[in-house]
């Protein structure tokens, strides 16, 4: 089986325990695809697994032509925005999105010189100095972003972006994100429970239920005609 | 007379306090006893005896590279063992156990156990004979006894702090490039840092006052392998107050330690 050569193309078995998770769905680059499913789904099982920090039993994942399933994190060139952000204790809001450029050799200045035009696109060039317990969550998923970004991915994994948020930011958050989003050329992937979530950010929808996708479509295409009660629940949430 | 639910409530009953305050007499009053007979007018003299400066020296010298090199040995240790917890039971009881030895073995033993290991006829030693190598009864000797007996204070110290930090940030550090070992440089150890400098303050405090190992596998020979606590004890057989002067450089360390670390690094608190 060769993997077309654009875009994200999971097709594998991974497994956490007893339980199985067997995702099929294709993303286009520039058509941002929404994972959902009730809790417990395997929606961050299958994340887990593209991103690397989990091992696939057995299948592929494609990447623009490249087999991913068996190369390590490091070398995926897939970046992760975690629920909660994961931001690194220890460094600043500028070392922290200069990680990536540093990891690919370049020493600590010219790091942060690279890192200076992501500051300023997520407007975080007044935070530069500033450590991760003393930002506001809104500011914390920014740098997580702009982090993620920096390291120049060629997928985007985001995992449940607005659930560490206040709910009162949220709206504005989201916003803000749907543009980033829009901005970023490659595959994106984002986990979420939440209808809002995927009508401002996702265009594609595949709906994850116990293990097994049961379906997958746009956005209206899951209004028209809700495959199972739990995607007409989530278009129910959608419409309120 | 009948005693009330409220006072019992009030605390352990009396005899707990008076045998607690022997116990905690018996720890604090050898100290005092050492400020109490000690030659304060003569203690100058004394501490800058070639002697005193010789051992102090060499102890602080060996105190340090063993040290450094428990944190190089250490740290990684305590990573496997942290990482150990998704292990067999078998092999992760193994470690810890192999990891605890030298906690529990009497240092006197350590020393034999390195001299059979080390020595010229040893199991090791005599491929080391044959290179030119000789351990026993040198600086090196020290440090390796020192070594010995120090590294548990850095392993677990450093282990604990592993088991408290969200080592989901590691994945984090993968997902942008980072190889396992620059995970492990930019962003295991920083996580860990308090501990680590806890840890390397105990293992430097246990190393300065090693004695039962170092003077079974190093010996005594001033200047080579005589440091702080062997040359106390030989001055306490001929000159007392040398020996209590030299004791007191000790005791000024230990306490420095009890000062410096926070309560929740000191073994058996840890929580």
């Amino acid at each position: 089986m060769s993997a077309p050569a654009q875009g994200l193309h999971a097709r594998f078995v991974a497994a956490r325990g007893s339980f199985r998770v067997e995702p099929r769905f294709d993303v286009a680059a520039g058509r941002p695809l929404a994972l959902v499913g009730p809790n417990g789904a395997g929606k961050t099982t299958v994340l887990h697994a593209l991103a690397g920090h989990l091992a696939v039993e057995s299948g592929s994942i494609g990447l623009h032509g490249r087999e991913l399933a068996s190369l390590p994190p490091e070398a995926r060139r897939v970046g992760v925005v975690f629920q909660d952000f994961l931001l690194f204790p220890h460094l600043t809001v500028a070392d922290n999105v200069a990680y990536g450029i540093r990891m690919r050799g370049a020493r600590r200045a010219p790091a942060r010189a690279a890192a200076l035009p992501w500051l300023e696109r997520f407007d975080l060039g007044g935070l530069a100095a500033r450590f991760p317990h003393e930002l506001s969550g809104g500011q914390a998923q920014r740098v997580a972003l702009a982090r993620a970004l920096a390291a120049e991915p060629e997928a985007l994994l985001l995992d449940e972006p607005m659930a560490a948020l206040d709910v009162e930011v949220r709206d504005e958050v989201r916003a803000e994100l749907a543009g980033y989003l829009r901005d970023f050329a490659g595959p994106t992937v984002i986990v979420t429970h939440s209808a809002a979530d995927v009508a401002a950010l996702a265009a594609d929808v595949v709906v994850l239920e116990r293990g097994a996708v049961t379906q997958h479509g746009s956005w209206a295409a899951l209004r028209a005609a809700p495959a199972t009660p739990y995607v007409a629940r989530l278009v129910r949430q959608g419409e309120e | 007379m009948r005693r009330s639910a409220g006072a019992r409530r009030r605390g352990p009953a009396v005899a707990v306090w008076v045998i607690a305050a022997v116990a905690l007499g018996l720890l604090v009053l050898p100290l005092l006893g050492i400020l109490l007979s000690a030659p304060w007018p003569q203690l100058p003299a004394l501490l800058v005896a070639p002697e005193t400066v010789q051992a102090l020296g060499l102890s602080v010298l060996t105190g340090v590279i063993s040290t450094a090199l428990c944190l190089v040995l250490g740290i990684p240790l305590a990573v496997v063992l942290a990482r150990s917890v998704s292990w067999p039971v078998v092999p992760r009881r193994l470690l810890r156990a192999a990891v605890t030895i030298p906690l529990v073995l009497p240092p006197v033993v350590g020393g034999l156990a390195l001299l059979l290991l080390l020595g010229r006829n040893g199991v090791l030693g005599r491929y080391l004979a044959l290179l030119g190598v000789t351990v026993p009864f040198t600086t090196g000797a020290v440090v390796i006894a020192q070594t010995f007996v120090a590294m548990p204070f850095l392993v677990f110290a450093v282990e604990g702090a592993l088991r408290g930090a969200d080592r989901r940030v590691e994945l984090a550090a993968a997902s942008l490039g980072a190889s396992p070992w620059q995970v492990f440089r930019t962003v295991t150890v920083p996580l860990v840092a308090p501990g680590i400098a806890a840890g390397a303050v105990l293992c430097f405090a246990r190393a300065l006052g090693e004695f039962g190992a170092t003077i079974t596998f190093a010996g005594s020979y001033p200047g080579v392998t005589r440091t702080l606590p062997i040359a106390s004890y030989l001055a306490s057989q001929t000159d007392l107050d040398q020996s209590i002067a030299l004791a007191l450089v000790l005791l000024v360390v230990s306490v420095a330690v009890l000062l410096g670390l926070r309560d929740r690094w000191l073994p058996g608190v840890r929580g």
